[in-house]
């Protein structure tokens, strides 16, 4: 594993790249987040921290913001509460349907988002 | 023995709790679905109770809908490729890097941007791709484009943007089953000397089979049901069912009709993950 053959650098040079393009979106809207121009454009033309102070002050963002926040935890502990207790009994134990028991608790990966809240 | 049965049953009693959840908010409102489906549509009651199937006629028979359904398995299928041929190779070396500190780093590097939901990533994808975004500022340089290229609400795009969402979930995946293949198997292949290309293709892909057909029926069950991103990225011409369904059933109010949709489009998710993966299956092991 540690010779650099061409046939390596090919493999890791491919592997960077799909990294890169995993990481891209999460770098431009970093990135473009710091922008002057109101309307986006690249390269910019300058700098500011300005539009985190104007979410700050829209009213909608962050009272949004505190409600996904809440959501967000009240689902999380609800999810853990849960979830714990049955992947222990599913993994440490045998009981008949096992198998159907965890194909029904995973199904919901299956339903479209928008079925599923309907 | 029969004192560790006891406890044994005692235990999985303790999947009941989510049992109920999943029944409840699930296969409760999954049922009404089916319900709704075939109810009729009225301007005015909304919903008449009856039991007709005039939605599902109307969604098999136009041709506006046949597409949707059909341009929906086609963008989640190639979606569904690209991403199983990116992923490999990424997992691939994940599972192989000696340095545990640079396989901590790779690991997060993965999962952090399904830290930022799709939405969110779908909307950076709008930045990169827009007529005056990333891609058409690196590119025009020396004269390599004349115009601006239109990437942004085209298929192309909606399988870039669904890609780049897809991709962690199958990364994570299959490298959880690579892992457990053990090296000595592929340094046993390699003894006999053909090239590390070779050695992979014959020995590793077969053992991690498992783990790609989990990979593909994820990513194909997503790509189906994506809303965000062919809403932000596709745009308005850009037509796919989970984005229909949400149409039909928040916007017109007809939610007999939109709940054929989404009754359809389930349908459609299972069976060709099931025939896939059993076909995968059947000529794999």
């Amino acid at each position: 594993m540690d010779r650099l053959t061409p046939g390596r650098i090919a493999f890791i040079t491919l592997v960077a790249c799909i990294f890169a393009f995993v990481v891209l979106p999460l770098v431009v809207i970093v990135w473009a987040a710091f922008f002057s121009d109101k309307i986006l454009t690249f390269p910019p033309s300058g700098y500011t921290l300005g539009w985190f102070a104007r979410a700050w002050s829209l009213s909608d963002f962050s009272s949004g913001f505190l409600m996904s926040l809440q959501v967000g935890v009240l689902a999380t502990v609800c999810a853990l509460a849960l979830g714990v207790p049955a992947s222990l009994a599913i993994e440490r134990t045998q009981f008949p349907g096992r198998e159907t028991v965890r194909q029904v608790l995973l199904s919901p990966m299956y339903v479209p988002a928008i079925v599923a809240t309907a | 023995m029969q004192e560790e049965a006891r406890r044994s049953w005692k235990t999985s009693t303790l999947v009941i709790p989510a049992l109920l959840l999943v029944m409840l908010f699930l296969m409760a409102p999954l049922g009404l679905i089916a319900r709704y489906s075939l109810d009729q549509f009225d301007p005015k009651e909304l919903m008449l109770g009856v039991f007709q199937l005039g939605n599902y006629v109307k969604a098999f028979t136009d041709p506006f809908y046949q597409g949707v359904l059909a341009t929906t398995a086609r963008i989640a299928g190639l979606s569904t490729l690209i991403v199983l041929l990116r992923a490999f190779p990424t997992a691939y070396f994940i599972s192989r890097v000696t340095s545990e500190r640079l396989r901590s780093l790779l690991i997060i590097l993965t999962v952090l941007p399904l830290l930022l939901g799709n939405a969110v990533r779908s909307a950076a994808w709008m930045v990169v791709m827009g007529t005056k975004g990333v891609a058409n500022s690196v590119m025009p340089g020396p004269g390599l484009i004349d115009e601006p290229m239109k990437i942004l609400y085209t298929p192309t795009a909606v399988v870039i943007g669904l890609v780049s969402v897809l991709l962690p979930y199958a990364i994570i995946t299959m490298q959880s089953v690579l892992d457990a293949i053990p090296t000595s198997l592929e340094e046993a292949g390699q003894s006999l000397g053909p090239s590390p290309l070779r050695t992979v293709w014959e020995v590793v892909l077969p053992l991690a089979m498992p783990g790609i057909v989990a990979a593909a029926a994820i990513c194909f069950a997503l790509g189906m049901n994506a809303y965000a991103t062919p809403v932000l990225i596709g745009g308005p011409k850009m037509q796919m069912m989970g984005p229909l369904v949400y149409e039909q059933i928040a916007k017109v109010s007809n939610w007999p009709f939109g709940s054929a949709l989404a009754c359809i489009l389930m349908a459609a998710t299972v069976l060709l993950t099931v025939v896939s993966t059993r076909y995968l299956s059947r000529k794999y092991f």
